[in-house]
Order: structure tokens, then C-alpha cells, then sequence
């Protein structure tokens, strides 16, 4: 069990979504927020996830997270921690007419670029589209693995920026150089930077698999007391051992030179960790075809909770866990387990939205409980 | 009729054009124009209007001048072996600012931007290739910024100027990753011209 855990004690939202001023107490295991459709359950946890990563998992507009008509928004939250409290604010800003908005983000009141805020609150996030992880596409998958990394490693979430930037700048070249024919003498220099960007990528999270491969393959013993083994591992579409960078480099500017044909015609570029996969096999099966339905839920679980305890051995305290609107997807007996694995033996704080009240059952006795109308939320008496 | 006058709107919007600036910075100093002296408004419109008459790019560098050269270009203390690329006149800035630098400068005018359409055409770099290939110049120091384009842009020069039988360098990464030559101070650029390494 680890040292301790992280919770957000008091979270504030200004102006976010469709809140227009809210102050939510949060008791340290779980909090269960109720509610009909479209009250703002999810934006409730989204603000919460926001403040930690710095920017929203859930979409990659960020004017869409100030309220409608308003200019600014802000998220506060008080994290308490094994080495102590801070307080976390993301205040997010339009600029003029442009769709562009500046955030600033600021740690105990002062301002501090996003690199050293991301890992002070850690949070796994289990959304409904989640629980097509083994059967959805790759880019699921790879999101998980990159949104864990970038807490654990802040500095990766600058080469995956870079990443993203270089990929766009080399596809515009390889489309220029299809349309025109002309640029070739550049791509060189944009080539070595995907490369080297890619390379760390690559690495780093075939590490990370490694490391989660292991906790993944437990916990599903503890959710589903099956005696196949869960194997997780990175498979690279440059087909690379990837645990050393160097080697990774060259390897990918290997398979570059191998690819170039097809690059220039399809005007995209076809190697490198944006078309990688964590692979998922049970029984020595790939789950993705030969797992049913109830044993793709129980995989999907399992990898949540290597996620969530993978940090919380990395950073010495439970991350917060965040189950949006998914208990009423799981059957009685996979949705008791979790819960009282995430609140019990692991002892995190858990943060669930739901349509249907849980007052009642058994494994939401000691929770707290809140009710969200129209973007305000009131504990239950 | 708008609340505001029509002179005073102006004014707001090209204040708001500027970088940094938002709407309402932009209303709050248009303000405070409208309460400063018009003595004071009349210095800062004729020094608006004499920049672009007045200032021009170095013939020879593409750094900003007020004749045909630049002072660097026209100082006979610097020495004309050594060659250093920025991409903008205000990287300049900041590598005079360290001290460290003593030969001349070429500004590149941005750096390779394929999503942008910017390629070697848009930028100096037949100029730069021009000044590199004579006798007098020995090193070329590639001091683009150290972020995706101005890396790439640093390949590619090197490649090109590889013809030119010079010795082509590029200035360490003691640059914080990210960070503009613009805003890196002067010990850090101090420090990156002492560690450049062969490109
Ligand atoms: N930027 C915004 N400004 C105001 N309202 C918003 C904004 N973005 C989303 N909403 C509203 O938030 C509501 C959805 O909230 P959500 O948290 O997703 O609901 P649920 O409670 O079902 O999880 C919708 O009514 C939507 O119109
Ligand atoms: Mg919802
Ligand atoms: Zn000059």
C-alpha cells in the first residue's frame, strides 16, 4: 500500500463550462456526484483533470471550456499531499475575437509554466469511452500511456509537443513535395527532429509498459480470480526494441529511408510513436478478437488500476482517481471490487459521477455524496 | 451613435494589434493617451512614422540600419571571418547583449516553416550562401532558435553551406529547451557561443 495519497480537498470553478461559480468540499476516499443528463457531472470532473494536466483530456479546444459568452474562466483546487498542501489555479483567458486563449497557471499563488505543475496532483481518469479500450483504435491507447507519462515525466511533455509540431511541419513538406516537387533538400532537417523527439517518445513509453505489464496482470487476477496471464507490451510501427534512445534514433531514421516512397505519395509521414500501439494479449490471444465482451471490461479495469498504481509507487501517494458515469456500465460484482480496491486497499480518493442515486449500496456506505443541477453542485444532507 | 468616438476606437484597435496587448490593455492605454498631454501623443506618432522611413534592413547583414550597413557591418573592429545566423534583428540583440560575439551577423528573416509555406526561397539563404562561399569568411555559427523549425533550419543550412568550404557550427544547448534567443539571458548565450560544436 502506498505512503499516502493524493487528494484534492476543495476544488473552484469560475465561468468553467456550464458552471457559473461553484465551491465543492471533497472528503478524502470516495465522493459520489450524482445527477440527471447533461448537469454538468462531467465538466465537474473534467475542471478537476484540467487543473492537473494543465489542459483538458477531454477535448483539445480550449475555448470550449470557458463558459459560453464569457471571456475568462478559472479552476482552483487544494491538493493535499503526503509532503504537504498546495494549491493549484488554471485561469484560462480569450484572446479578443481569436480563437486562441492564454492560460496561466499558478502553484500557491505563483505563476509557474505548465511543466512544473503537471505531476503535482496526479489523476487516472476512467471515462464510458474507456471501456472500449482492448476493442477501440490505437490512438486510445496510445492517449492513455502518453497522459501517465507526462505526469511522471513533465519533460515528456515537451517532446511529445515538439512531436506533434514536427509531424505537422514534415507532412505540410511531404504534401508540398507531392503537389510541387520541390522541398526535398528539407526534409532531411525535419526528419532528424522527428526522429529525436520520437525516439524519446518511443522509449519512454515502452518503459512504462514494461513497467505497467506486471501490475496489469495482478490486478486482473484480484478483479476476475482468472489464471490467464495479461500480457501489455509496446509494439513500435518501427518495429524497435526501444530501450535506448540512441538506438531508437537511428532506427527510426532507418526506417524513414526504408518508407520514403510511400511517404511521398501518401503525403503523410507512416513511422514513428503517432502510429504505435500497446499491444494487449490474454492467454497468449490477442484480447482484441478472442477476449468476450465481460473479459475486455475486466482487462479494461486492470490496466486502470496498474495505471493508478504505477504512480502511486513512482510518486509515493495514491493518485486521484476520476470514474466518470462508468459504475452503471459494470455488473454488480466488477463494480464492488473496484470500488473497494480504489477506496480500500488502495486507499485513493475516487471521484464517481452517476445517473442513478448509490446511496444505497453496500460499497457506497462511507462515501460523501453530492447532487449536480445545471452547474451547481450541493452535498447530499 | 457608438459610446466611444470614432478616433478613440481606432486607436484601440491598432493598440490591440500589437503582440501581448489584449482588448482591454488595449482600451487602457488608448485612454491614457486621450489624458496625456498632445505634445507627448504628437512625439510617439512622429516616431511610429519616422521608423519605417527611417530604419531599413543592412544591405549586407539584413540586421535593422539607419544608412546602407548596420554598426556592426560598419565597424572595423569586428572581425569578418566569423559569421553568426539568427533568424530575426532581435536575436542580434540578444547575442550583442552577452558580449561574447565579435564577428558579424546574418539575419535569415525566420526560419523553415513548410505549414507556413516558408521554405529556403523566403528566407536569406542565398545571400547567406553568397557571403559564406568568400575568401574572408571561415566559420558560420548557426544560432537559429533551438525549437522544431529553427533545428531543422539549422540542418539544412549546414548541409548547404558544407559546399561552401567553410567550418559550420551550431551554438551548444545550454538554450533551456523551448526557449527564443530572444529571451535567453546573457550568461546562457555567453556560455552556448563558448561550447558550439561542429554541425
Ligand atoms: N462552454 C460552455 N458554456 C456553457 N455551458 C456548457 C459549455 N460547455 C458545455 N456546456 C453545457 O454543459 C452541459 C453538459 O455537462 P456535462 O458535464 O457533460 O453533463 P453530464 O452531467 O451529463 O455529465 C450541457 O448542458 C452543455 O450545454
Ligand atoms: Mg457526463
Ligand atoms: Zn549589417
Amino acid at each position: 500500500m502506498p505512503a499516502g495519497r493524493c487528494a484534492i480537498t476543495r476544488l473552484r470553478l469560475y465561468q468553467f463550462r456550464n458552471y457559473p461559480a461553484a465551491t465543492v468540499t471533497l472528503g478524502p476516499a470516495v465522493n459520489v456526484i450524482a445527477g440527471a443528463n447533461a448537469q454538468g457531472k462531467t465538466n465537474l470532473l473534467e475542471a478537476a483533470a484540467t487543473l492537473a494536466l494543465t489542459r483538458s483530456p477531454r477535448t483539445s479546444t480550449t475555448g470550449d471550456l470557458v463558459m459560453w459568452g464569457q471571456a475568462a474562466c478559472a479552476i482552483e483546487g487544494s491538493v493535499a499531499r503526503p509532503g504537504g498542501d498546495t494549491t493549484l489555479a488554471l485561469r484560462l483567458e480569450r484572446n479578443g475575437d481569436s480563437a486562441r486563449v492564454s492560460r496561466t497557471a499558478t502553484v500557491d499563488g505563483k505563476p509557474r509554466p505548465a511543466r512544473s505543475v503537471l505531476g503535482l496532483c496526479p489523476v487516472v481518469m476512467f471515462w464510458p469511452d474507456d471501456l472500449q479500450l482492448v476493442k477501440a483504435g490505437p490512438d486510445a491507447r496510445r492517449r492513455l500511456l502518453d497522459i501517465l507519462l507526462m505526469q511522471l515525466e513533465p519533460r515528456m511533455a515537451a517532446h511529445m509537443s515538439r512531436y506533434r509540431r514536427v509531424l505537422e511541419q514534415r507532412n505540410a513538406l511531404l504534401h508540398r513535395l507531392r503537389t510541387e516537387g520541390h522541398g526535398g533538400s528539407e526534409l532531411d532537417g525535419f526528419t532528424r527532429e522527428l526522429a529525436h523527439h520520437g525516439a524519446r517518445i518511443a522509449v519512454a513509453r515502452s518503459q512504462l509498459v514494461s513497467a505497467l505489464a506486471p501490475l496489469a496482470n495482478a490486478a486482473l487476477r484480484d478483479l476476475s480470480g482468472g489464471d490467464e496471464d495479461l500480457v501489455l507490451s509496446y509494439v513500435a510501427a518501427h518495429q524497435c526494441v526501444c530501450d535506448n534512445e540512441e538506438q531508437s534514433k537511428l532506427d527510426l531514421l532507418a526506417a524513414y529511408r526504408a518508407h520514403a516512397s510511400e511517404e511521398l505519395a501518401r503525403a503523410v509521414s507512416v513511422i514513428g510513436p503517432h502510429r504505435d500501439d500497446m499491444s494487449i494479449q490474454l492467454g497468449g490471444r490477442s484480447a482484441r478478437t478472442t477476449a468476450s465482451q465481460g473479459q475486455q471490461r475486466s482487462i479494461v479495469l486492470a490496466v486502470k488500476l496498474a495505471e493508478m498504481r504505477h504512480l502511486a509507487q513512482r510518486t509515493g501517494a495514491s493518485p486521484v482517481v476520476m470514474l466518470d458515469d462508468v459504475l452503471s456500465d459494470l455488473d454488480q460484482t466488477r463494480r464492488g471490487l473496484l470500488v473497494s480496491l480504489l477506496a480500500g486497499r488502495d486507499a485513493a480518493q475516487v471521484l464517481i459521477t452517476t445517473t442513478e442515486p448509490l446511496h444505497n449500496t453496500a460499497d457506497m456506505r462511507d462515501a460523501q455524496h453530492f447532487t449536480v443541477t445545471r452547474g451547481s453542485v450541493v452535498p447530499d444532507v | 451613435m457608438p459610446l466611444v468616438p470614432e478616433a478613440i476606437e481606432r486607436l484601440v484597435t491598432e493598440f490591440g494589434r500589437l503582440p501581448g496587448i489584449g482588448p482591454k490593455t488595449a482600451q487602457r492605454l488608448a485612454f491614457h493617451c486621450l489624458r496625456t498631454p498632445a505634445e507627448m501623443t504628437e512625439r510617439l506618432g512622429a516616431a511610429l512614422q519616422q521608423l519605417h522611413q527611417q530604419v531599413q534592413p543592412c544591405a549586407r547583414c539584413f540586421f535593422i540600419a539607419d544608412g546602407d550597413l548596420c554598426a556592426i557591418c560598419s565597424d572595423p573592429r569586428r572581425d569578418p571571418a566569423l559569421l553568426c545566423v539568427v533568424e530575426e534583428a532581435l536575436d542580434v540583440v540578444a547575442v550583442e547583449r552577452s558580449g561574447e560575439f565579435r564577428g558579424l551577423y546574418h539575419v535569415l528573416g525566420g526560419a523553415l516553416s513548410p505549414m507556413d509555406g516558408i521554405g529556403p526561397d523566403e528566407l536569406r539563404i542565398a545571400e547567406l550562401e553568397r557571403r559564406a562561399a568568400t575568401d574572408e569568411v571561415r566559420e558560420v555559427v548557426i544560432a537559429t532558435d533551438p525549437d522544431v523549425e529553427g533545428e531543422a533550419t539549422a540542418y539544412y543550412l549546414g548541409e548547404r553551406l558544407a559546399a561552401a568550404g567553410v567550418t559550420v557550427t551550431r551554438l551548444a544547448h545550454g538554450l533551456p529547451a523551448g526557449a527564443d534567443l530572444e529571451y535567453a539571458d546573457e550568461l546562457t548565450v555567453a556560455r552556448a557561443f563558448a561550447g558550439r560544436r561542429a554541425l
